[in-house]
C-alpha cells in the first residue's frame, strides 16, 4: 500500500480531521458567495443615483469587505493546521 | 382498588390459570416475553449505537421520494424495527424537518423493511438450534454493556437485544414442538373466508396486544413450522399483524404534534389498503407466490419461505398502488387534518414524542423560540407605541419617524406573565430535559442563550418605556427629538428581524442574514449617542439638563442592550443549526470596535 493511500485513509478515520477539512471546504464556500455578493452590491452601486441608497450600500460592501478579511485569515489559519498535522502524522511513523 | 383495573386482573388471572395448566402454553409465552425483550434491548441498542447517525441520515436522504422509501426499508431492515423508524419520523416531521410527503414515503418503506425479520427467521431461526448462538450473543452483549464507552455500551445492547430475540424464538419453538407431540392445534383450523376473517382478526389482536407485528409474524413462522397451524391461516394472520400495527402507531402518534397524527393516519390508510387487497386477491397472491417461490428456488411445502415471500409481496404491492397517490393523500390530510389553534401557554412545536431524536428537538425548540420571538416583537412594538401590523407591513424607515398620535402606558410585567414567560418556561422546561452531548449540547446551549436574550430585551423595554413615555411629550424639542429617533430606530430594527425571520422561514435562498444582521450592528453602533458625541454635544450645548441627560444616557444603554439582544438571538434562531455554519458565523462576526470603525471611515 502506497504511503499517500495510507495517508488519506488515516484522514478519512480521524473525526477531527474530517470536521477541519468540512470546515475550510464550507469556508471557501462562504468567502465565493460573499464576493459575488460584493460585486453584485458594487454593480448595484455604479447605477445608484440615490445618496441614501447609495451609502447604505457602501456601507454594506465595506462589511462584507472587513468580513471576507477575517474569513481568509481563518481559512489561511486552518490550511496551516491541516498542514501541521500532515507533517506531525508524517513524523510519527 | 379502582374498577377500571378490573378487566385487566380478569386477563392477568385467567392467563395465570392457563400457564399453570399448560406446562408447553408456559413456554411458548415466556418465549414471546424474551422475544419482546429482546426487540426492546435491540431499539435501546440502536438508539445509543447509532449517536444520532440515523437521524442525519434521515436528515440528508429524503428529499426525494424513492430515497424516502429506501430509508424507510433498509433502516427497518437494519435495525428490526419499525417502531424506532416511526418514532425519528414522526419527531422530524413534527419539527418541520421533513415533509408530510416523505414521511409517508419513509413510513411505506419501513413497513417493507419490516418483512425481512419474517425472512430471516423463516429461512435461518427455524432451521438452526439458534439457542446455540443465543448464550455467547448474551455473554458478549452484557459484558460490553457494563463498558463506559458510548458506541460499545451501544453495541452491547444490540447483541444483548439479538440474544433476547434467539432465545425468545428458540422457547417458543421449544413449546410449538412439545404441543406437536400433544395436541395438534391443526385440527382446529377454520378453512374457507370464515376462517381467514377469524384469523385477520386474530392476527390484529395479537399484534396489539404484543404491541408489535414482528412479534406476531415471529410466532406465526414458529406455529406454521411447527405444523400448528395451516398455511392459509397463516397468511390470514400476517394481514392482520400489518393492520394490527398500525393500531400501535396510532396510540403512539397520540402524544405527537398535528403532523404525527396525520402520519399515522396515512399508515393507517395504506395497510388498511394493503390488508384489503391482500384478502380480496388472496388467490392472486397465493399464485404469484407459487410462481415466484419456483423462480427463487423455494421448495413447494417450504410454507415458512412462502409466507415470507407472501408477506413482501402484498407490502409491495401496497406501495405500487400507493405512491402515485401520494400526493393526493397529503393534500387530503392537510385539508381534513387542520391544527386545533395554539393557546398562549402551549407550545406549538415542542412535544414529548420529540425527547427522544434531539436532532428534531433542537430543531422544534428552536421554532418555537421564533414564536417566542413574535410574541416579544408584539410586546416591544407596543411599548414602542407602534402598532404591530405597521411594522409587519413594508415600511422605511423615514415613516417611522412620525410621531405617535396617542402615547399609551403598557403594562409590560402583566403582557409578559401573560404572553411570554409561560412559552419561555416551557421552552426552558424541555431544553433542560434533552438529553443531548456534544455538538449538540453545544447547540442547546445556543437556544437557552438565545431565550435569555430575548427575555432581557424585553425586560430592558420594560425599563425604557418609564422615561420614554414621559418624554415623548416633553416640552424639550431636542429631548423628545432624542427619544423619537431611539424609538424609530428601535422600531426599524423590529420590521427588519421580522421580515429577515418571515424569510429565513420561508426558505429565501437569497437572503444573506450574516451581511443582513451586520448591517443592522452597524445602524446599531451609528445610534448610539454615547459613542458618536450626540450627547456631549446635547449636554455642552446646555440644550438638556443634567438630569435628563443622565436619564437619556441610561436610556440609550437600555435602547443599545435591546437592540444587542435581539440580534443575538437572531443570530443563533433565524436559520436552522448546523453546527460548522455556527461556528463560522461567530468567526466572521465583527465586534463593535470593527464596525464603529467602518462608520468612522464613512463619515463624510
Amino acid at each position: 500500500m502506497s504511503k499517500s493511500l495510507i495517508e488519506k485513509f488515516r484522514k478519512f478515520l480521524s473525526r477531527e480531521e474530517r470536521e477541519r477539512v468540512a470546515k475550510r471546504e464550507k469556508l471557501h464556500k462562504i468567502l465565493k458567495q460573499m464576493r459575488k455578493r460584493q460585486k453584485e452590491l458594487e454593480l448595484e452601486l455604479a447605477a445608484c443615483r440615490d445618496d441614501e441608497t447609495s451609502r447604505t450600500l457602501r456601507k454594506k460592501i465595506r462589511i462584507l469587505q472587513e468580513q471576507r478579511r477575517k474569513g481568509t485569515e481563518l481559512l489561511a489559519e486552518l490550511r496551516r493546521l491541516a498542514r501541521r498535522a500532515e507533517t506531525a502524522g508524517h513524523q510519527s511513523r | 382498588m379502582r374498577f377500571k383495573q378490573l378487566p385487566l386482573l380478569l386477563a392477568l388471572a385467567l392467563l395465570g390459570w392457563a400457564l399453570l395448566s399448560s406446562p408447553m402454553l408456559t413456554e411458548i409465552a415466556a418465549g414471546i416475553a424474551i422475544f419482546l425483550f429482546g426487540m426492546l434491548v435491540l431499539e435501546q441498542g440502536f438508539r445509543t449505537f447509532t449517536g444520532g447517525f440515523l437521524e442525519s441520515l434521515l436528515k440528508r436522504s429524503t428529499d426525494r421520494l424513492w430515497k424516502g422509501l429506501a430509508f424507510g426499508a433498509i433502516a427497518t431492515t437494519a435495525t428490526q424495527s419499525s417502531s424506532l423508524v416511526s418514532v425519528i419520523t414522526i419527531s422530524f416531521l413534527s419539527a418541520g424537518l421533513l415533509g408530510l410527503a416523505q414521511g409517508i414515503s419513509i413510513i411505506f418503506g419501513a413497513n417493507l423493511g419490516t418483512t425481512s425479520g419474517a425472512w430471516v427467521m423463516a429461512g435461518f431461526g427455524i432451521r438452526v438450534n439458534i439457542s446455540a448462538y443465543a448464550m455467547p450473543l448474551l455473554i458478549f452483549g452484557v459484558l460490553l454493556i457494563f463498558n463506559r464507552s458510548r458506541s460499545l455500551k451501544g453495541a452491547g445492547y444490540v447483541l444483548a437485544g439479538i440474544g433476547f430475540l434467539f432465545l425468545g424464538i428458540h422457547y417458543m419453538k421449544e413449546g410449538f414442538e412439545a404441543y406437536q407431540q400433544g395436541i395438534d392445534l391443526a385440527r382446529h383450523a377454520v378453512d374457507g373466508v370464515a376462517g381467514l376473517l377469524l384469523y385477520i382478526l386474530v392476527g390484529m389482536v395479537a399484534t396489539v396486544v404484543m404491541q408489535s407485528s414482528h412479534a406476531t409474524l415471529i410466532l406465526t413462522i414458529t406455529a406454521l413450522s411447527a405444523g400448528q397451524i395451516g398455511y392459509e391461516n397463516a397468511l390470514a394472520l400476517s394481514i392482520g399483524a400489518n393492520v394490527g400495527t398500525t393500531i400501535t402507531a396510532l396510540i403512539g402518534a397520540a402524544g405527537a404534534n398535528i403532523a404525527g397524527r396525520r402520519l399515522a393516519v396515512a399508515h393507517l390508510i395504506f395497510n388498511l389498503t394493503t390488508g384489503l387487497i391482500a384478502l380480496v386477491f388472496i388467490q392472486a397472491f397465493l399464485a404469484a407466490v407459487d410462481t415466484l417461490a419456483v423462480w427463487l428456488g423455494i421448495a413447494p411445502d417450504n410454507h415458512a419461505l412462502k409466507l415470507a415471500l407472501f408477506h413482501s409481496l402484498f407490502n409491495l404491492t401496497g406501495i405500487v398502488i400507493m405512491v402515485p397517490f401520494i400526493d393526493r393523500l397529503v393534500e387530503q390530510l392537510e385539508t381534513r387534518m387542520q391544527p386545533r389553534p395554539a393557546t398562549m401557554d402551549e407550545p406549538k412545536f415542542i412535544s414529548e414524542t420529540m425527547l427522544e431524536t434531539p436532532a428534531a428537538a433542537l430543531e422544534a425548540t428552536r421554532r418555537e423560540l421564533l414564536r417566542l420571538f413574535r410574541r416579544a416583537f408584539s410586546l416591544i412594538a407596543k411599548v414602542l407605541n407602534y402598532e404591530t401590523g405597521q411594522l409587519r407591513q413594508p415600511v422605511s424607515k423615514a415613516e417611522l419617524a412620525v410621531e405617535p398620535g396617542r402615547i399609551r402606558l403598557v403594562d409590560v410585567d402583566d403582557r409578559y406573565r401573560q404572553q411570554i414567560k409561560p412559552l419561555h418556561g416551557l421552552i426552558l422546561d424541555y431544553l433542560a430535559r434533552l438529553p443531548v452531548q456534544g455538538r449538540r449540547a453545544r447547540q442547546l446551549v445556543l437556544l437557552r442563550v438565545a431565550a435569555q436574550d430575548l427575555i432581557e430585551a424585553v425586560k430592558d423595554a420594560k425599563h425604557l418605556q418609564k422615561n420614554m413615555i414621559p418624554s415623548l411629550r416633553a416640552q424639550n424639542l431636542d429631548l423628545r427629538g432624542e427619544y423619537l429617533t431611539m424609538r424609530q430606530n428601535l422600531g426599524y430594527l423590529l420590521h427588519r428581524l421580522d421580515r429577515m425571520a418571515a424569510r429565513a422561514e420561508a426558505g429565501d435562498e437569497e437572503l444573506d442574514l450574516e451581511l443582513e444582521l451586520a448591517d443592522l450592528d452597524s445602524e446599531v453602533e451609528a445610534g448610539d449617542i454615547v459613542h458618536n458625541g450626540r450627547l456631549d454635544e446635547l449636554i455642552r450645548q446646555r440644550r438638556i439638563s443634567a438630569h435628563q441627560a443622565t436619564s437619556l444616557m441610561n436610556d440609550t444603554a437600555y435602547s443599545y442592550r435591546i437592540a444587542k439582544n435581539l440580534l443575538a438571538m437572531a443570530r443563533a434562531t433565524f436559520l436552522p443549526f448546523e453546527d460548522i455554519d455556527a461556528e463560522l458565523r461567530q468567526a466572521l462576526e465583527l465586534r463593535p470596535d470593527e464596525v464603529r470603525e467602518i462608520l468612522s471611515e464613512m463619515k463624510p
